[in-house]
């Protein structure tokens, strides 16, 4: 047993040896070095180096467990732990594969063939480079090839034992532990985000402070998130429920007129920011300035006053910054509003406290009955809503230029991986090809409303030539779909596949240069208008991709609750079932297609007016396999996955300068990893989740037995 | 009666007829209209088709590895592009460390061997790698998901090669004694291109009397008909797959080593994305899980996009034909599994397998 | 008056195997009539011929005054013919509602425009379709009733796997339905109610069934008439006594099984 857990051990150790050496060949750790995690401490590179050999020692133990206790029934059996013995053996072999490497990086030149086999590679694998000059001296073993393979080996070896040990704590404790360290990691990763969006005057400055320094996080923040996503992950039981609590307390003891006058004082000074924001001229670099009012300014106490006087005279410094004429009154308007708002907080909170003290010195009032449940349950979905539309609506404003920009792809792939959902995730037909889709709804885009002479003429607006796009285009859905009608799953894939790369190569040709600009594509595509605002620079076209989101999303979740998404669904699971059950699967592939089509066409419209300049190559197969892996990574068939596998494919990505290199180089292993450990995506469609097949077997089983018995027993009776 | 005429009248057929009659129409049109202006010469035509023969015999020889694995696993190796990418990237940095040392120069037979060595051993590598850790764990998964397994598979390669070999290349070096051009009949061929062609040709006989003679090849075989019984049998399933995916990629490697011969310019990770796509449509033009029909379908995949551009696009008088070579065999792709899927060669398959 | 669903000389040809060879068949509107013949007898073929699964090679099939051969099997299910299988084919990772609801698709008309805007009119014909599928599934009482509406159909047990294709071929509002060895798997408790089931399918809702059957105790209890095939032939056809007596039937299929039926009887 002890020999076959070592055998284990020594094995995992050099998967883990493989996949570091991995990570160092290909270019990821050296790549990852120049980002800090906590400044001056680690970076990411390094985070990664250590996480590999961390994971490793984990890895292990679940080995072991699986080993000695196969059935995971017998308690006694599980590992104890003197077996971390062997997750650090394993870290042992990692260390020992990492200083293969160093030496061989040390005594040959083999950078002529593998590009990042290079001195930084050497420098940081030594622990050299990559971190602060201090750190470096305060480090075990000094300095030199010698001590710094030794460093390697040790480090290896009590990450492993570490994992090892994470394996063996109680799962609560183990999640929280985990959740930190990721947290950090997140953290970390944004602190250029953060500090756009943080290190502002105002109250989030000390926020960001507090956290971040120099490009990362600061130790102390480092320890803080650490400390705050344990707590949080123990407590996190009991926050749904004082969410509820607290709605409960309002809506029993709140009198309406307060709740509804409050209410809509938020909605006006909501609305207010959102037009002074959609009204501004734009200003180029497209930075808007912070909207007035005094949400985002500094609150304390001593200057309520000041402000309520503020907002009765209309103030004059919001017009800083180029802004339009009409800033004053508008911004006059949001103050006064706020502070009406604040005014009102602060009397219900008076009233609130009031009525707890008279509870407390009478007897007979009941302490804080709990409202009628559906009533509470409309006030939480109410407020809730509410809370998530305010949210929506400030998230450009209040994160800056470049968040938005990568909220605004994200949203492009939302609409994208919605659509493609309907093919791949409600019809079941893969298509590889969608991207030919997205860019049919970009061309056509371009070529209707460019004021290039040499291409189009037509020169319509965005919103005269929107309804012509999304007919072209869910035409051409039905183009593609046509003749793939007949063919099965796999082949329908590879044949999709190849139209999108027609898709590119005709855009491409000399053949239709004339109509599509050739490799030089269409310039010249104006910008969207609606009525004075002129949606231009990330922050505004957010709210017009936000809105396609919202629809998007409106017309899938429809359809798959729907006669319609009831015949695909049929036509997904089994074919020729669903044509013998009365749907006729040819419309309905078509139907598919066209509605996938159409959908992506928004996106690709939206897309062409946004750059105002469109390529071939920006419609490669990258993207197909972008708006699949987002489906993937979501679930394939849930609408909530869409979202978050764009967030996680899209949006981490577009934060991340450093991942662009490696961006499909993720989704790939994104797409691998998740069909071999979890096919059903991070958030199953609801559906998938429960089942309750174990329980109903056994009774079935069980039926039979009596079943049996009981015509045995008639039999020999008889 | 015309109530039943018109129930049974289907629209998908009439299209499909239409399509039909309009390919091969067009196909005429634009041929006949090329060799009326006689804008080329026979010799023209000639030096084409060796050209495409070359090609063809490359394509051939991936196909195979598409075709083996199909013909077992009824699944497609998606990947497979990238084992002939990884390969011929590899032996490239091998042909330039035999070039510099002038090893080259002085064997340039036995370079050429050590070069297909290395390749082979590299895609083969790649190839067994592929199969025990992306696609054996889902031998029972539903058949979309090895698929997208392997389209991943294949994007982590791309992307793998990228990153260990960087992306700035030169082409692979040239053989002087594979340098000149032969006239026949008033053509001149080029040498390299014969050489390529006949290399695959022995390859691709090899192959088939492994196949057919050996035991291996008798229990692929034997897999390949029902995986059920040939277990019971007491063959090894999982090693003939193993056994499978080895074969196509020393077939692949060698493939890769060919093409840098004939064509060494292009040398870079994502090489293998499109010569993978014509690969697969060439397996599917002779059947896919024929043999032959591999062969056969490459060779004429490479000669019809050899000639096809000059011979029936320019006929249609569409300009810059020669930018379309690559459309031709997607659209191919798609014309031959709409009206006969089962490629060439292929027999009518059965329920199962179609 | 013409028979509800007749087939005349009816053939196909799997390469040389007539699976269904030249086969006449008729079954009146009400009548229960069981299919029987060994394994390999062409049952199956004949209900593929019949629901448009397969193209036939020659012959006729006439439903309702239509002729069958030629359409596609969701216009033959709109016609009304309905049909459960002899491997179980549900649409798995969907509920047992939606399974149902499903068969009432050629029951409904909107489309996608109905499903995003949701007329009045949409809202009719969905709550329509759901109270029809409600009322297939109340008929195997809470087997599959109550919770388990929103249960996939994959979470189902065997028997019930096969109840919930009966109820989704009744969902299509067929005027027949052919069933494919219904109790196929189930032990004796479980083909007894399968029996009394399809008696009452009848009864109660005015369906007529052609049914395929290998117990012998179905086929008597339930049957008006029983038809016996062999390598694609009708052999026999007639009550259960004269079929289970023929001596075609005997010799091909039922010999061994009759003669134990004679020594219980005895
Ligand atoms: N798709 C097919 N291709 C070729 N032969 C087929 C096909 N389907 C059925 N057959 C053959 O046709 C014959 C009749 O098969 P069928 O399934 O109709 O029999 P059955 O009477 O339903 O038998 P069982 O009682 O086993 O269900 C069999 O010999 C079978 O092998
Ligand atoms: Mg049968």
């Amino acid at each position: 047993m002890t020999n076959s857990k070592l055998k284990l051990g020594i094995r995992m150790g050099a998967y883990g040896g493989v996949a570091t050496i991995y990570l160092c060949l290909v270019g990821i750790i050296e790549t990852f070095s120049d980002r800090d995690i906590i400044t001056g401490i680690i970076s990411l590179g390094h985070t990664l180096l250590f996480l590999t050999a961390l994971v490793t020692g984990y890895l292990n133990m679940q080995q072991v467990d699986k080993l000695i206790n196969p059935a995971h029934q017998v308690v006694e059996k599980a590992p104890k732990p003197k077996d971390t013995i062997h997750s650090a053996v394993a870290g042992i072999i990692t260390g020992i594969s990492l200083v293969i490497l160093v030496l061989v990086l040390d005594r040959f030149n083999i950078r002529d063939m593998l590009v990042n086999a290079s001195p930084k590679l050497f420098e940081l694998l030594l622990l050299e480079k990559g971190v602060t000059p201090t750190m470096v001296s305060l480090l075990p073993f000094g300095q030199g090839l010698a001590a710094g393979m030794l460093r390697l080996v040790v480090f290896s070896t009590v990450l492993g034992l570490v994992g090892g040990t994470l394996y063996l704590l109680p799962p609560t404790r183990r999640r929280s532990i985990m959740l930190g360290i990721a947290m950090v990691v997140l953290l970390g990763l944004l602190s250029d985000l953060m500090r756009i969006a943080l290190n502002k005057p105002g109250w989030s400055e000390g926020f960001y402070k507090l956290i971040y320094t120099g490009r990362g996080l600061s130790s102390q923040g480092a320890v803080i998130t650490l400390v705050a996503t344990a707590a949080i992950t123990s407590a996190w039981r009991y926050i749904p429920d004082s969410y509820t609590r607290v709605i409960s307390v309002i809506t029993a003891w709140l009198p309406t007129w307060i709740r509804i006058t409050l209410a809509s004082l938020l909605s006006v000074s909501l609305l207010l920011r959102l037009a002074w924001f959609l009204g501004i001229e734009n200003v180029y670099p497209p930075i808007l300035p912070d909207c007035p009012g005094l949400i985002t300014s500094n609150i304390s106490l001593t200057n309520c006053t000041e402000w309520i006087s503020q907002g009765l005279s209309a103030p004059q410094e919001s017009t800083e910054g180029g802004l339009a004429s009409s800033a004053p009154a508008v911004s006059a308007a949001i103050t006064l509003a706020d502070s009406l708002m604040l005014l009102g907080i602060a009397a219900s909170i008076f009233l609130l406290l009031v009525r707890t003290v008279q509870m407390s010195m009478s007897s007979d009032i009941q302490k804080w009955p709990a409202p009628p449940l559906q009533k509470l349950e409309r006030a939480q979905r109410l407020v809730t809503l509410y809370l998530g539309v305010a949210a929506l609506l400030f998230i450009p404003g209040v994160v800056g230029v470049y968040p938005s920009e990568v909220l605004v792809m994200v949203g492009l792939y939302v609409v994208m991986g919605l659509g493609l959902n309907i093919v791949v995730g409600m019809a079941g037909l893969l298509d590889l090809g969608y991207v030919a889709f997205f860019a049919v709804g970009a061309y056509s885009m371009a070529v209707l409303t460019t004021v290039d002479a040499s291409v189009g003429g037509a020169q319509l607006s965005f919103w005269g030539a929107l309804p012509l796009v999304v007919v072209i285009t869910g035409i051409a859905g039905l183009l593609v779909g046509a003749p793939v009608l007949r063919m099965r799953g796999d082949y329908l894939a590879i044949v999709t596949l190849g139209f999108g790369e027609i898709a590119r190569f005709l855009a491409l040709s000399d053949w239709f240069k004339p109509a599509l600009g050739g490799a030089q594509g269409i310039i010249k595509i104006p910008d969207i208008h609606i009525g004075g605002v002129e949606f231009v620079g990330p922050q505004k076209l957010y709210y017009l991709i936000l809105v396609s989101c919202l629809i998007a999303y409106f017309i899938t979740a429809r359809l798959k609750d729907s006669r319609v998404g009831r015949a695909w669904g049929a036509m997904r699971e089994d074919e020729q079932v669903a044509d013998v059950m009365g749907v006729n699967t040819t419309a309905y592939k078509l139907l598919a297609f066209a509605m996938g089509a159409l959908i992506a066409s928004v996106s690709g419209a939206i897309f062409a007016a946004k750059l105002g300049t469109i390529y071939p190559h920006s419609f490669n197969v990258q993207v197909s396999i972008t708006a699949l892996g987002l489906l993937i990574v979501g679930g394939i068939g849930s609408l909530p996955g869409v979202v978050v596998g764009a967030f996680a494919l899209v949006g981490l990505p577009e934060l991340l300068r450093e991942f662009s290199e490696y961006r499909m180089l993720f989704y790939g292993a994104a797409m691998v990893i998740m069909m071999l450990v979890r096919p059903q995506g991070l958030l199953p469609s609801a559906r998938r989740g429960h089942k309750l097949q174990g329980n109903e077997r056994d009774q079935d089983d069980w039926m039979r037995i009596a079943a049996e018995s009981e015509a045995a027993g008639s039999e020999s009776s008889g | 009666m015309l109530r039943n005429a018109l129930e049974r009248f289907s629209w998908v057929a009439f299209l499909l007829w239409c399509l039909r009659i309009g390919v091969i129409a067009l196909v005429v049109w634009g041929a006949s209209a090329t060799l009326l202006s006689g804008r080329y010469s026979a010799s023209n035509w000639i030096s084409l088709i060796v050209a495409g023969l070359a090609q063809g015999s490359v394509y051939a020889l991936i196909a195979l590895g598409y075709s083996l694995v199909y013909g077992i696993l009824l699944m497609i190796n998606f990947a497979h592009g990238e084992v002939f990418m990884a390969g011929c990237f590899t032996a490239y940095f091998a042909a330039r460390a035999l070039e510099s040392s002038g090893y080259l120069a002085k064997h340039p037979l036995l370079t050429i061997g050590a070069l297909l060595i290395v390749s082979m051993a590299v895609s083969t590598i790649v190839a067994v790698l592929l199969e025990r850790l992306a696609y054996r764990p889902l031998r029972n998964a539903p058949r979309l998901v090895p698929l997208i397994t392997a389209i991943g598979a294949s994007f982590v390669l791309q992307y793998t090669f990228r990153g260990l070999y960087g992306s700035g290349f030169s082409a692979y070096p040239t053989f002087d004694i594979l340098r000149g051009r032969w006239m026949v009949a008033g053509a001149s061929i080029q040498i390299v291109q014969v050489v390529v062609f006949i290399s695959a040709l022995l390859l691709m006989a090899v192959l088939y009397w492994f196949v057919e003679r050996t035991k291996t090849g008798k229990s692929m075989r034997a897999v390949s008909e029902d995986k059920e019984i040939a277990a019971l049998m007491g063959i090894d399933v999982n090693r003939v797959i193993l056994v499978t995916f080895a074969i196509g990629g020393l077939l692949a490697g060698a493939a890769g080593v060919l093409r840098g011969l004939y064509q060494p310019q292009g040398i870079s990770a994502f090489m293998g994305f499109i010569p993978g796509l014509k690969a697969f449509t060439a397996a599917v033009l002779g059947g896919i899980g024929n043999i032959p029909g591999a062969m056969l379908g490459g060779i004429f995949l490479g000669v019809f996009e050899s000639i096809g551009p000059n011979l029936v696009l320019e006929g249609l008088g569409i300009p810059g034909a020669n930018q379309l070579r690559d459309a031709i065999a997607i659209v191919m792709l798609v014309f031959v599994l709409i009206f006969r899927p089962q490629g060439i060669l292929g027999e009518k398959l059965s329920e199962e397998k179609a | 008056m013409p028979h509800l669903l007749e087939s005349r000389r009816l053939l196909k040809d799997f390469g040389g195997l007539n699976a269904v060879d030249h086969l006449d068949f008729h079954i009146d509107e009400g009548e229960i009539v069981s299919l029987i013949g060994p394994n390999g007898a062409g049952k199956t073929t004949f209900f593929n011929l019949i629901t448009g699964f397969y193209p036939a090679d020659d012959g006729k099939v006439l439903f309702d005054g239509h002729n069958l051969l030629g359409l596609s099997p969701y216009q033959i299910t709109e016609l009304g013919i309905a049909r459960t299988f002899q491997t179980v084919r549900l649409f798995q990772e969907m509920t047992i509602l939606e399974n149902v609801m499903v068969g009432q698709h050629c029951r409904g008309r909107s489309g996608v425009l109905g499903a995003v805007f949701r007329p009045p009119r949409y809202r009719a014909e969905e709550a329509r379709i759901r109270k029809k599928a409600e009322e297939q599934l109340a008929f195997f009482g809470s087997r599959l009733g109550g919770y388990r509406l929103d249960q996939m159909a994959n979470s189902l047990s065997y028997a019930n796997r096969r109840r919930l294709e009966i109820a989704r071929a009744m969902g299509t509002e067929a005027k027949l339905i052919l069933m494919d060895e219904p109790s196929a798997g189930m032990n004796p408790k479980e083909t007894e109610e399968i029996a009394s089931l399809i008696g009452k399918l009848r009864d109660e809702r005015g369906f007529t069934i052609l049914v395929i059957e290998h117990d012998m105790k179905v086929v008597k209890g339930v049957s008006d008439r029983v038809v016996a095939m062999d390598y694609g032939h009708k052999i026999a056809e007639g009550t259960y006594e004269n079929v289970a007596n023929d001596e075609h039937v005997i010799e091909a299929y039922l010999g061994r099984k009759a003669t134990r039926e004679d020594q219980d009887a005895s």
